[in-house]
């Protein structure tokens, strides 16, 4: 009994262990959606048979979860969470990928025929007619894309069936130096383009199944990545690749090596009516997928790789490929060793805000002045004329007498405008025509700091200067100014200021387009 | 001090703010392994960083003013306003970052260049949005608020690119990048809530004579207050003759309206006295013995 039981025992594991081989682990999808609320990351691995049948009796137990970063080894992490069929009801992103070399314009057999609808190409048509037929789940999106010596007839992710029906009827066939058949360098490119895309993702690749690159170089495809780095992209996107070869005879060995490695199916297709499964066998594969969730880690890494593992019986079958997620912080990766220093960036900053709050953006203005404000509505930055202590009037006018020249105002004159200073205060008195001081015509006023003067199309302001406006001592003060402006006296002929040239010149543009 | 200099002030607060904040984030992200998780992690330096760079910019306008008491309500309320920006900016900064870096990071390698930088200088953007609002906050302005989350989503947003590119290609030392990254950041959102905010004002009221002359205030409120107090929006503690609490301004639709709040020596427009007017550009303003220019933008 006992050895019955043994070789029964034995005769099993053999055959799990044989069984467990041809099985294929594929981490489809890894979500890190709600990474930064609750530190969770979903993983959805699909687990087949020999077949490409999924399987379903999977337990929590069997399965391992490993999280690594960069240069770091793989941590186990715990499984909070655990369901099979997680994502039944979810559209899938499904894209053809049709071989248009010239190749598939013969028949089954390789051989040149004027009989169209025995052309492989016809047959890859009809198939994906079929498949659309098929195709019932409204959040489905279908792309497509075609290729020979490069990739065509492009048609982005859609649900709209008819508009991929439409670009299949225009799939023409290809001059003789372009029908090559770049099956690996297409197959990388559609997989890199899919990877934009969200969700499950499934090629659906149809071709007669020889790679045939053309000798030369090739500008669509300038640097050749081979099937190998194009099985390992799809691995790493998720993507399972369904490829349907349209030959009579033996199977094709690419297409088997691609669907096998990508958690696919290679399917042989000469009859079109087999295909009617199709659609469901793809979804049910690729939706029958396990949910697994753990807790993040908080290595700093822009980029995290998760792997799953899968025991059954004696053996573990680790996934195809390991799956990374962005896992990245806002500010970048720490500093390798911590350095002391960079404290003293404090006191550094502290001192420039000390330094900062120093600056005083104050008026340096002490005495009275005549400041030129805005001349034709823009603000004009000229040196102030300071009213000396020992002045008694300055004059604003047209010509070079004036104390304050102002070119090119055609209604003044000479010495027209004059600021007479009686005692304390200063009075604004204009000789012929009334002038704006603060938007009020006079012609004559008491100035008070801060009044603007108006003459013609330029504006000055009075200021007293800070002296009188604070309280300051003013006779400590006074007795500087005193010293000052003798100091001053003689070079009063440079204090004036005069509006620059270019207004003088403007002046004289205007008249001359006047006449 | 003119407008110009209001932008540059605002951008060297902004430099101090991240001058500040780089020891400290330093310090927190060499221990990132050590946090519970990433949503902590987040709060906390976002806490800190923004703590330091919205106590900075709440500085401002106490600087600007020379009014202590300013300086320590902004400092106070840029700290907790900051502090709380700053953790919520970052948050959503990660979450933005997370969500558009991880389709650009798995995107075509071609795309993935120009796209990652950007994914995560909007959601720098984010967290200038938050940094940009403090102000506004803290002087319950709704204007000052609009003015900073578009100043500072701009700032945010080109700082942040410095910052990444300054990561990945310009520095090879984390270090040193993360500075450069700290100081653009903090200049960026300074200078652009400075300029956003010069836009977006509707007149300026120009000082024309005293100590301060030359000094250009914006108006950027609804409404503002005109006195000696130190709390006022346009405080004049340097004039005579201004009261307290002298006048007010009022934003109403397409008009700007002064209000005399009953002052001691009265508010003037163009040497009339007057106790409620609407402004024209170009009219002379007098309060107390401080004389404005009112110009519409």
């Amino acid at each position: 009994m006992t050895g019955k039981l043994i070789v029964l025992k034995t005769v099993l594991l053999f055959l799990s262990a044989v069984f467990c081989y041809a099985q294929t682990v594929i981490i489809s999808q890894v979500d890190n959606a709600s990474l930064l609320m609750d530190q969770k990351i979903k993983v959805y691995t699909s687990v087949t048979d020999e077949y490409g049948n999924p399987i379903t009796n999977l337990t929590q137990e069997q399965f391992e979860l490993y999280e690594a970063v960069p240069d770091k080894e793989a941590e186990k992490r715990d499984i909070i969470f655990f369901k099979h069929g997680a994502n039944v009801n979810e559209g899938i992103n499904l894209m053809f990928l049709v071989d248009n070399s010239g190749s598939m314009y013969t028949n089954m057999y390789g051989q040149e025929t004027a009989n169209e609808p025995t052309w492989r190409i016809s047959y890859a048509k009809e198939a994906i007619k079929e498949l659309l037929r098929n195709i019932n789940n409204p959040d489905d999106r279908i792309s497509l894309i075609s290729f020979n010596i490069k990739l065509d007839s492009e048609i982005a992710p859609t649900g709209d069936k008819a508009s991929i029906a439409k670009a299949l009827t225009e799939i023409k066939r290809p001059e003789k130096e372009e029908s090559y058949t770049e099956l690996y360098e297409a197959l990388y490119h559609s997989v890199d383009k899919m990877s934009n895309t969200k969700g499950r993702k499934v090629i659906v690749m149809l071709s007669d199944g020889e790679n045939f690159p053309t000798k030369e170089e090739n500008p669509h495809f300038p640097e050749r990545k081979g099937l190998d780095k194009a099985i390992e992209l799809a691995q790493r996107e998720g993507i399972s690749v369904f490829t349907i070869g349209l030959i009579e005879g033996a199977r094709d060995p690419d297409l088997k090596k691609i669907a096998d490695e990508t958690g696919g199916v290679n399917y042989k297709v000469t009859d079109i009516r087999k295909l009617k499964e199709f659609y469901n066998h793809i979804r049910d594969r690729v939706l029958s997928e396990y949910l697994i969730m753990y807790y993040a880690g908080m290595e700093p890494a822009e980029k995290k790789y998760v792997n799953v593992k899968l025991k059954t019986g004696a053996a573990v079958i680790e996934a195809e490929r390991e799956r990374a997620y962005y896992s990245d912080t806002l500010f970048g990766m720490p500093q390798t060793g911590f350095i002391f220093w960079i404290f003293l960036m404090i006191p550094l900053a502290l001192l420039f805000l000390w330094l900062l709050s120093k600056i005083r953006f104050e008026s340096k203005q002490k005495d009275p002045c005549l400041e030129v404000l805005t001349i034709d509505g823009k603000k004009k930055k000229l040196p102030p004329l300071t009213i000396m202590e020992n002045q008694s009037a300055v004059t604003i006018g047209a010509t070079e007498s004036a104390d304050l020249t102002i070119l090119g105002e055609p209604k003044l004159k000479a010495d027209d405008v004059t600021v007479y200073k009686k005692g304390g205060a200063y009075t604004v008195v204009s000789r012929h025509t009334p002038i704006e001081v603060n938007n009020q015509l006079v012609k004559s006023k008491q100035l008070r700091s801060g009044d603007l003067i108006k003459v013609g199309n330029t504006t000055i302001v009075f200021n007293e200067g800070i002296e009188k406006t604070l309280f300051t001592a003013p006779h400590a003060k006074k007795a500087k100014t005193v010293i000052k402006a003798e100091a001053k006296t003689k070079p009063v002929e440079k204090n004036k200021t005069s509006v620059v040239q270019s207004q003088k010149m403007r002046s004289i543009d205007k008249k001359k387009k006047k006449k | 001090m003119s407008l110009t200099m209001r932008i540059i002030f605002f951008g060297m607060i902004g430099i101090i703010g991240g001058m500040l904040a780089w020891p400290l984030a330093e310090v927190l992200i060499s221990f990132q392994g050590n946090f519970p998780s990433l949503l902590i992690f987040g709060i906390i330096i976002g806490g800190v960083v923004g703590l330091v760079i919205g106590g900075c910019f709440g500085m401002n306008e106490g600087i600007l003013s020379h009014s202590s008491a300013k300086l320590k309500g902004g400092l106070i309320m840029g700290i907790i306003i900051g502090a709380v920006g700053g953790a919520v900016g970052v948050i959503s900064g990660i979450q933005v970052g997370l969500f558009m870096g991880t389709s650009f990071f798995f995107a075509p390698a071609s795309f993935k260049t120009v796209g990652y930088p950007i994914a995560r200088a909007l959601g720098w953007a984010a967290f200038g949005i938050f940094i940009g609002v403090v102000e506004g906050i803290r002087s319950k302005s709704f204007a000052k608020i609009k003015n900073g989350i578009i100043g500072g989503f701009i700032g945010g947003f080109l700082g942040g690119i410095v910052f990444e590119y300054s990561l990945k290609l310009f520095v090879p030392d984390v270090l040193y990048a993360r500075l450069l990254g700290f100081i653009v950041l903090g200049l960026f959102i300074g200078i652009f809530y400075g300029f956003v905010e010069n836009k977006l004002a509707r007149a300026s009221f120009y000082l024309l004579n005293g100590r301060y002359k030359g000094k250009e205030y914006l108006l950027n409120q609804r409404q503002m207050t005109i006195g000696r107090d130190e709390q006022a929006d346009m405080s004049l503690a340097d004039y005579r003759q201004v009261s307290a609490k002298h006048a007010s301004l009022h934003s109403k639709k397409d008009k700007i309206i002064l209000k005399d709040k009953n002052s001691k020596m009265g508010t003037y427009i163009n040497d009339k006295k007057v106790n409620e007017a609407a402004l024209k550009n170009g009219d002379v303003i007098r309060v107390g013995e401080a004389q404005f220019l009112f110009r519409k933008k």
